[in-house]
């Protein structure tokens, strides 16, 4: 009779370093360069 | 047929030049072959502006002159380097007229109804904000990389992200919540789909920057007040709306750090 199997009780972990890490939201570093300049808000006191 | 194969090659040798141009430094490469918006690691932050707004003129590659300008600056005998080209404007007797025009370039572009120093109770969200000035691509981008920075204490709490102490008027509350509003506002306007997920209606939510610790959140403000001070953009010229290249330091070290980072 096969032996049963034993379920892992700790979940898989993936630290920020590694890939894949799901992005969670729109990273700026990531945007046109168009809107890198529109998000210096030069509308907006320096 | 010949002639099919004769334009593939002077279009190849042009691609070729194009490439070549592009691996050089500012200092060494020729005006019309610099692009703002690619990586480009090349030193100089007044160097990196000037070579935004200059440009060969059409017709006469040895003349320049500025964007949006059909009027030449300098006729050359030669093609110039971005360096020559700003030694020449910056010290020839002759170009007074030319310096003049680079000291009063517009901050803003686009409609800009309004200034805020504060964050206003009747905001209406609007299709487009002002943008900077094409010149001062650098600029955006180090704020930029701040925001990108700051956002690793989401995950980390005690993620060292320091604000500055000296060189800059300091910075109030009620500025470090108008920068705050201003940052979301244009993060909220640039949402995209998920990675891999192209296509689909469902995007990734905005970065949300109030909630990022508050001393964070100033260090940020610090962080951008600082950075328009290393373009020599303060509060008058602010309230003026124009820069002026020669306030920008040569500073002939300075790297980006955005195209530093996506070089490696």
């Amino acid at each position: 009779m096969p032996a049963p199997t034993t379920t892992p009780t700790t979940t898989p972990m993936t630290s920020p370093g590694a890939e894949p890490w799901p992005q969670r939201y729109t990273d700026p570093a990531r945007i046109c360069p168009q809107q890198r300049r529109e998000g210096a808000s030069p509308d907006v006191e320096p | 047929m010949a002639g099919i194969w004769y334009a593939a090659g002077a279009y190849g040798q042009e691609a070729n030049s194009r490439e070549a141009q592009a691996l050089l430094p500012l200092a060494q490469r020729d005006v019309g072959w610099f692009d703002p918006t690619r990586v480009d690691t090349s030193p100089g932050r007044r160097l990196r502006a000037f070579a935004t707004i200059i440009r060969p003129l059409d017709g006469n590659i040895n003349a320049i002159t500025r964007q949006g300008s059909r009027e030449a600056y300098i006729t050359g005998r030669r093609r110039l380097t971005y360096e020559e080209a700003l030694r020449s404007i910056t010290t020839s007797p002759r170009m007074e007229a030319a310096r003049q025009d680079l000291s009063a370039l517009p901050l803003r572009m686009g409609d800009c109804p309004r200034l805020y120093t504060e964050v206003p109770g009747d905001y209406q969200r609007t299709p487009r904000d002002p943008d900077l000035h094409p010149a001062l691509q650098d600029l955006g981008d180090e704020i930029n990389e701040d925001i990108h920075e700051a956002l690793n204490s989401l995950d980390d709490p005690r993620y060292f992200f320091p604000g500055v102490d000296e060189g800059i008027e300091p910075v109030t509350d009620e500025h470090v919540k108008v920068v705050t509003w201003a940052m979301q506002r244009e993060l909220e306007r640039e949402l995209r789909p998920a990675e891999g997920r192209a296509g689909l209606l469902t995007s990734l939510p905005a970065a949300p920057l109030y909630d990022l610790p508050w001393h964070i959140q100033r260090a940020l403000a610090e962080r951008r007040r600082w950075r328009y001070q290393q373009w020599g953009i303060g509060r008058q010229q602010w309230l003026e709306g124009t820069w002026s290249l020669w306030s920008v330091p040569l500073d002939e070290e300075y790297v980006s750090r955005r195209a530093a980072r996506l070089s490696t």
